[in-house]
């Protein structure tokens, strides 16, 4: 149960909306889905004086091309490729997918969840709004420390744009979790090609995703241990088993491109 | 007799109603001008408790009440314990609703508020400032019996809060001669049992009669009447318990809790009902099970084990008043199972540490004790290079051997674990297991294969204590014919009314559905003490069918008296009375009769139509035997687990292939709902093993309190279980139950632990450490 006061926002345009953000700065926090939001107010994690709910700024739309920041798991589990597959993996059941949104994980930046790296493996570009105008950035520019990004007070995320890629390049991906409860502990994306090219991006790895490039798949395991040089480390598995495991699940990513 | 009602998978009581939402529950009910309570807790795993200042949070917007300890100290008495530790040679330890002058664990109750709104409630909390001076906590078994350590209590000289010794025979000359010695260790974690429905409690203190009424998640009305009446100082007739359906308990739910007095309290002082709602992270505080073994084994050439010496220490955290510690005690009386060894020795201590009190957990400490007992035999069988499953076939108990005094001095009333072991390793097709396995090993894969025996004492009654081997039932029948059953047993939600309803039907010869039952209600139901340790069915449904019978007999006499025929020529089925020549009367008509034709029909019989009757076990023995130790429960159920397990060896995550077991709780009433407390049991014994673990930091706080670090095993996570079922009817109980509910646990835990250790095996490996996560595991495997 929510037991502070707070105002909440209902703007029905983006233009409205980045005016809000504008005005109450550091004080307000956007709403899309809710699913960490809600839960960390219930719980008093965070008590934020202005709440902007961005679900009438139609920004709920989601092509391969790219997606509005309040596109949900559910509308991205249509897709195809590595995020409509990431999308139907995302744990919770149909009451978490039908309302949690990429762009909100984003946001959020935690460590232990799938998005961050597959924004990283795809190299999508993240629009931010201001009343400033737009700013673009690249996921790696985006995630800057565990649950730190680049949104400055101000700034909301509008959308995610893809970019388009050859019929060439094929994805494999690999999550391991312990047991369906879990968050994620490790994830790799295999991204391979064109031609011989092979990177994988390892989420819930470190603090931020972690981009691998390597020419011949044998340099693979000494390539993510030189990479990960400060694991993740959290109650579930320290950074010595995270170090220890995550050749092994890149292998995996690669096996199933 | 209705024919076949018992034994028969009837549907549970009431569950159409719970389907579709009209079940109701605590949080379901509303009283109008019910106010909320919040508690504020310690953040400090031990203080001393300077001051409390509540007076800004007693001025705050719709405040009704604040209550320190002091002030609670100040209006009732500390709250009876169901076991004391000075009893069995530990430390006194007063147990009040809100710490007084010490906080003692991390989530120890410091104050109370009562407000018009939940929101009122937890600003006032922030309102209240309390002065704590830290002081070094204790918060590991080691530590807390290393010489010079910090205590847990303050005025307590050690940390030590029961220190037993069980002898039985001469272990030290059969280890000296044994052919064979087999020695190793297990650390088991704290866990917990995590109901669906947490904790709540409402209290309404009538000021006109000063009376209270406490409505509650209780598994024991009756005996949660008792301790408020006592702590409150009024006579137990002035309070009245009720427990509403319960969302599952597992242990959790037993008297003693401090919410309970808080709200009588808080009620008390606002003049208005109180309502208190357990959050989920505040649920994690309940924890219990966190043990360690040194046990070892002395065998001859053939595997026969002869002596088992084990040590234990238990890390009970501070002592409540609800069950709890007492399970460390009952893990040193399970020993050696169902084994046949006479030379045994048992040392088990209780030590004292800064975390929150046990709970009594499902398992209730024998789970430990059947864990240590398979790791043994599995050890055994490895060290002689023997089939683990031929090394149980010689150790157990035989058929014929029943009763077997076990060297512990219990005696185990029936049943057939050769049978068992035999049914399982089929069910689990053992040999194609093997075989896997085999093909498996060769392509360097990590497959093992796990097997347990699983001894589970039910329904004991020890005493001088509340814990009781009997209870009570009245089974009413109305001018109309309606049937009720008021029951001093309550269900946790596991479906022992159902059961209780299936026995009482199949005596009068009336459908289930024609029948209330009632229970939880200290105004309406006979005195008992509710459900624990799977009494609930062995003691109601008897003590039902007795006093059912005794409703029958009279109704029988009226009948006779009606047709004119001898009433043991009577039949009751299909809500008939039915003569041999074919007269028959309606069920209704003879009750009828009873009340309105007394003089006719009913004379020389006692009315109404009512009985109430206790019904005690045989099997219990409390006279002292040569060795001075009592036989305290009545039946054994046990079963024995087959699982089949592969590990990942670059994570260390352990897949469970296939699981199987195969059970014995006597009679089963209704096996449809013995078969669901056994899949619940072994989805828990499997959390156990492979995931589940409170885990504390340095400073004593708790990490894991949400179930995305509490990693309980979802649907997707479980396995296909096989489930088989055997009876093998107690002698010394009137239906021949035992007790279903809490087998399962302890056996698919250690199975799952013994087929992780094979797995293991070839890497030269055991395990020692639970749970199995993929870390532990991965550790132990070379890199």
């Amino acid at each position: 149960m929510i037991s502070h006061p707070f105002a909440l926002f209902v703007p029905g345009s983006v233009e409205e909306a980045v005016g809000l953000a504008a005005r109450y700065g550091s004080e307000a926090r956007a709403l899309a889905g809710g699913t960490v939001l809600v839960a960390e107010m219930n719980r008093a994690a965070c008590r934020p004086g202005v709440v902007i709910d961005l679900s009438r700024c139609g920004l709920a739309n989601a092509t391969s091309a790219g997606f509005g920041a309040m596109a949900t798991y559910r509308q991205l589990a249509a897709l195809p490729g590595l995020l409509g597959r990431v999308a139907r993996g995302i744990m919770g059941g149909p009451q978490i997918r039908n309302r949690a949104t990429a762009g909100g994980s984003a946001c959020h930046a935690n460590p232990s969840s799938d998005v961050p790296a597959v924004l990283v493996a795809l190299k999508a570009t993240l629009v931010l709004a201001s009343d400033a105008g737009e700013r673009r950035l690249s996921a790696a520019e985006f995630f800057l420390d565990a649950f730190s990004t680049a949104v400055q007070p101000g700034e909301l995320l509008v959308s995610v744009e893809l970019p388009a890629l050859g019929p060439e390049v094929r994805f494999g991906y690999s999550k391991l979790k312990f047991g369906e409860s879990s968050w994620p502990i490790l994830t790799a994306i295999a991204i391979v090609g064109p031609g011989d090219m092979l990177r994988v991006v390892l989420g819930a790895a470190a603090a931020v995703p972690v981009a691998v490039e390597v020419s011949r798949a044998s340099d693979l395991d000494d390539a993510v241990r030189g990479a990960l040089v400060e694991p993740w480390s959290d109650v579930l598995a320290s950074s010595e088993y995270r170090r220890r495991v995550a050749p092994g699940v890149a292998r995996r990513a690669l096996e199933a491109a | 007799m209705q024919s076949g009602l018992v034994g028969r998978s009837q549907r549970r009581l009431n569950g159409d109603r719970f389907l579709i939402g009209r079940g109701a529950f605590f949080d379901d009910l509303d009283l109008p001008g019910t106010l909320h309570a919040a508690i504020m807790r310690s953040p400090h795993a031990h203080a001393r408790i300077r001051g409390v200042d509540a007076s800004e949070a007693l001025a705050a917007p719709g405040v009704r009440a604040v209550l320190t300890g002091t002030d609670a100290a100040g209006l009732c008495g500390p709250i009876p314990q169901a076991m004391r530790p000075s009893d069995v040679g530990g430390g006194t330890a007063e147990v009040r609703c809100l710490a007084v002058d010490e906080a003692l664990y991390e989530g120890h109750a410091v104050a109370a508020v009562a407000a018009d709104s939940h929101a009122d409630a937890q600003r006032a909390l922030s309102l209240i400032g309390v002065e704590y001076e830290v002081l070094p906590a204790v918060l590991d078994a080691a530590s807390a019996l290393a010489p010079g350590c910090p205590t847990a209590y303050l005025d307590w000289p050690d940390n030590v809060v029961m220190r037993r010794h069980i002898q039985n025979g001469n272990p030290d000359a059969a280890f000296a001669t044994a052919a064979h010695v087999v020695e190793d260790s297990i650390e088991i974690q704290r866990s917990t049992t995590v109901p669906i429905e947490p904790r709540g409690y409402l209290a309404s203190w009538d000021r006109f009669q000063e009376s209270l009424t406490l409505t509650g998640t209780t598994q024991q009305p009756h005996l949660e009447r008792m301790l408020l009446a006592a702590a409150l100082g009024i006579a137990e007739e002035r309070v009245r318990v009720v427990a509403p359906n319960l969302g599952g308990a597992f242990g959790a739910k037993m008297r003693g809790q401090p919410e309970a007095l808080v709200v009588a309290l808080l009620s008390r002082l606002a003049g208005a009902p109180v309502k208190w709602l357990e959050d989920r992270a505040a649920s994690f505080l309940q924890g219990a099970r966190e043990q360690s073994h040194r046990f070892s084994v002395a065998c001859d050439a053939s595997g026969v084990v002869r002596a088992l010496r084990v040590e234990g220490v238990a890390d009970v955290g501070i002592v409540g008043a609800a069950p709890g510690w007492g399970m460390s005690f009952l893990t040193s009386l399970t020993f050696p199972t169902g084994y046949r060894m006479r030379d045994v020795e048992v040392r088990m201590t209780a030590v004292a540490t800064n975390k929150p009190p046990w709970i009594a957990a499902r398992g209730f400490g024998k789970e430990a004790s059947n864990l240590v007992m398979e790791r043994a035999m599995d050890l055994v069988a490895r060290r002689l290079g023997l089939d683990p499953a031929e090394v149980r076939r010689r150790n157990l108990v035989g058929n014929c051997e029943f009763p077997y005094r076990t060297a512990t001095g219990l005696n185990l009333d029936s049943g057939d674990y050769g049978g068992a072991l035999e049914r399982v390793l089929a069910a689990v097709d053992y040999r194609a297991a093997r075989s896997e396995q085999a093909a498996a090993r060769a392509t360097g894969r990590l497959f093992g294969v796990g097997l347990a025996f699983e001894l589970t004492p039910e329904a004991a009654d020890i005493p001088g204590t509340v814990t009781s081997g009997f209870d009570t039932s009245t089974v009413r029948v109305s001018p109309s014919g309606a049937v009720s059953v008021l029951t001093g047993v309550t269900s946790p939600g596991g479906g022992s009314d159902t059961a209780i309803v299936q026995v009482v039907g199949q005596r009068l010869g009336v459908a289930p559905e024609a029948i209330t039952l009632v229970q939880g209600d200290t105004d309406r139901c006979p005195f008992g003490f509710g459900n624990s340790s799977a009494r609930a069915t062995l003691l109601g449904a008897s003590s039902a069918a007795l006093a059912a019978e005794e409703v029958r007999a009279k109704l029988a006499g009226v009948a006779s008296a009606m047709l004119d025929v001898p009433a043991s020529s009577l039949a009751f089925a299909g809500g008939q009375v039915r003569a041999d020549s074919g007269a028959a009367l309606s069920f209704r008509q003879v009750a009828e009769a009873a009340y309105t034709r007394a003089f006719e029909v009913a004379s020389g019989m006692e009315l109404p139509l009512e009985a109430t009757r206790t019904y005690r076990p045989g099997n219990i023995d409390h006279r002292p035997d040569a060795q001075g130790r009592i036989q305290p429960y009545p039946t054994y159920s046990y079963a024995v687990h087959a699982s089949v397990v592969e590990v990942d060896r670059s994570t260390g995550a352990t897949r469970v292939v296939r699981h199987a077991v195969a059970h014995d709780c006597g009679t089963m009433i209704n096996p449809a709902l013995v078969e669901g407390q056994m899949l619940g049991a072994v989805a828990m014994g499997l959390g156990m093993a492979l995931g589940e673990r409170l885990v504390y930091d340095a400073s004593g706080r708790l990490l894991t309190d949400r179930f995305k670090t509490y990693l309980l095993p979802r649907a997707p996570d479980m396995p296909p279980v096989t489930v088989v079922h055997l009876e093998t009817p107690s002698p010394f109980t009137l239906l021949g139950t035992k007790g279903a509910g809490e087998t399962g646990v302890g056996g698919a835990q250690a199975a799952i632990v013994n087929a992780v250790d094979d797995a293991l095996s070839p890497l030269g490996v055991g395990v020692r450490r639970l749970p199995l996560s993929p870390p532990e595991v991965l550790g132990l495997i070379p890199a």
